[in-house]
């Protein structure tokens, strides 16, 4: 009841229509407008001052490489060099450079971590060796088996190790870790040796 | 409903509106909430007139629209900056109020004719040149009760265009009758018997029969404050503020109305006896008749009384001696609401019991405006 009795049509219900709002949409549609090209301006900017930016680091950049260039040693000069060390290396070491073929060819069987226990002449059974003796008997501790059988292929392999006797001796502990011990009896012949060694 | 209406209607309900009661001689402005039994009232204005806002010739339905615009603008302490939503009251003595029983098979092809017929015989217009509203009440047999509200076209045109001059939009035009009875309505009358309001306004008096099923009855007596003014003022030949301090702050009625030879001794109460003993028969005869009519319904739980007749001194115990109901002023019946509003001289809540109403019926709410349409 009492809710029917409202006399104003609905056609005249009109809602406020503030005097403001025909200001205020083209102040904003304006603002809207002057916002985006503020944004473009200010992306464009932006993007030129990276461009900058960059071109920048690739001129630091090859004013870098070129000054590094220049530190590094002439080749001509460093071949030079390396060949004038050649030189004196083979006339101060050739009347021992047999060692150091031998010691060159173990450093290429030996697995890592292996030691070299003890060095013999096979002729004497002790550690002095006469210009000519080539005949050794090393007693090697490697890490595991499988250390032992690289070892044994390795030396195998190669031709200046001639009459090779390879006898694993049983676990061992040296210097406070455990391994194997392989006594190897071998020929060493320097002539098979390849030249770089 | 088109877009345009869905987005009006939108507009309209989430916008804040104040109300605006346009009485006889006095303009009310306030914004008001009502939330969990407690109301609060800001910016409340009014603009009172001695000569009233009501035309003086020979049409004294209409509103003088050089006058309500001087006191709207006065209201409004100049021209409002932004146009501003109004609930607008009129008061109820600006309506033709009445009722008519139809039977149910003639109003298949619709009531309008019975009511433009029953307005024709009653109304002092043509019946084109009202707004006609009307409300189904209850069926009785073969016949169901109508009731009707009609507003001259005129003063809907008046109000629309002072409203435009002022910067206000209307989104709402309705009966003080409408507000009253939803203020009423906050505190439900579980009685079988039905309890009455009478709002003794300005210019004519309101009452109402209502239940716990809505409104019963409707009727007007034109006997208002204005009338008592005029008799005090012709007897004393004083001016108004004089016949008004008379009426509202001289004693005028004994707190025990039953003490007739004492209450004759009041001599400014000799001037408007014979007004309130006419006021009263014609209350009376309203009431008898609604007993004659619903002989089930006999017996009135209360009289509750409001508008500015309300204020007259012990006017609730002469209406309870003389009909024999007990009655007791709207601000009695609130008396535990919270009712807040700036201290404007003269305004209780009797005066404010329509602009209360409305502010809890919110007529601009769509639910309830799509309700009035279906109506």
């Amino acid at each position: 009841m009492t809710t029917a009795f409202e006399f104003l049509p609905r056609n005249q219900r009109k809602p406020v229509r503030p005097i403001a709002s025909i200001v205020a949409v083209p102040v904003t549609l304006a603002a809207f407008f002057i916002g985006i090209l503020i944004f473009q301006k200010s992306s464009k900017n932006l993007e030129l001052e990276y461009q900058k930016a960059q071109s920048r680091v690739e001129a630091l950049t090859m004013d870098f490489i070129s000054r590094a260039e220049q530190k590094l040693p002439n080749e001509r000069l460093f071949a030079d060099l390396t060949h004038r060390i050649e030189k004196h290396n083979l006339k101060t070491g050739a009347r021992r450079s047999s060692w150091t073929k031998f010691f060159n060819t173990l450093d290429i069987a030996l697995p890592d971590d292996s030691v070299i226990i003890a060095l013999k002449n096979q002729k004497t059974g002790n550690s002095s060796f006469a210009p000519d003796d080539r005949e050794f008997k090393i007693e090697i501790a490697v890490a595991s088996i499988e250390d032992a059988n690289a070892l044994y292929r390795n030396l195998s392999t190669l031709p200046q190790i001639e009459s090779l006797n390879f006898a694993p001796r049983g676990e061992i502990v040296h210097q406070g870790r455990t391994g194997v011990s392989i006594t190897i009896d071998f020929r060493f012949n320097e002539n098979y040796v390849q030249p770089s060694l | 409903m088109s877009v345009i209406d869905k987005i009006t209607d939108w507009l309209i309900s989430h916008s804040p509106a104040a109300t605006l009661e346009l009485g006889a001689n006095k303009l009310l402005l306030c914004d008001g909430k009502y939330h969990k039994n407690s109301f609060v009232l800001n910016n409340l204005r009014s603009a009172r007139s001695e000569i009233g806002y009501i035309n003086k010739e020979d049409k004294s339905d209409t509103y003088n629209p050089v006058d309500l615009e001087a006191g709207i603008e006065r209201l409004c302490s100049g021209k409002l900056l932004a146009q501003k939503h109004v609930s607008i009251i009129v008061p109820d003595f600006m309506f033709h109020i009445g009722s008519v029983y139809v039977q149910v098979d003639a109003t298949k092809t619709g009531v309008k004719p019975f009511l433009e017929r029953e307005l024709q015989k009653s109304a002092p217009r043509p019946y084109g040149e009202y707004s006609l509203k009307y409300e189904v009440a209850e069926r009785k047999g073969d016949k169901i009760n109508i009731q009707f509200t009609a507003l001259a076209n005129e003063v809907i045109d008046v109000l629309t265009s002072v409203c435009a001059k002022s910067n206000l939009v209307p989104i709402s035009i309705q009966p003080a009758f409408v507000g009253l009875f939803k203020l009423l309505s906050l505190k439900p009358n579980e009685s079988e018997h039905p309890g009455v309001f009478l709002h003794f306004d300005m210019q004519g008096t309101t009452i109402g029969i209502y239940d716990k099923n809505g409104l019963r009855s409707l009727s007007k007596v034109e006997i208002g404050v204005n009338k008592l003014i005029k008799a005090v003022k012709t007897c004393m030949e004083c001016d108004d503020l004089v016949a008004w301090r008379t009426l509202f702050t001289e004693p005028l009625l004994l707190e025990d109305p039953s003490a007739a030879d004492a209450q004759l001794e009041i001599n400014s109460y000799s001037f408007v006896e014979a007004i309130l003993a006419d006021f009263l028969q014609k209350i009376y005869g309203i009431l008898l008749l609604f007993s004659s009519e619903n002989p089930q319904n006999s017996g009135f739980t209360r009289i509750i009384i409001s508008g500015q007749g309300a204020m007259i001194r012990n006017i609730d115990r002469l209406v309870a001696y003389n009909l024999g109901i007990p009655s007791h002023t709207i601000s009695q019946e609130f008396a535990e609401t919270d009712v807040r509003f700036p201290d404007l001289q003269g305004e209780t809540i009797e005066t404010l019991a329509a602009v209360l109403g409305s502010i809890v019926l919110e007529p601009a709410k769509i639910k309830r405006y799509d309700r009035i349409m279906a109506a």
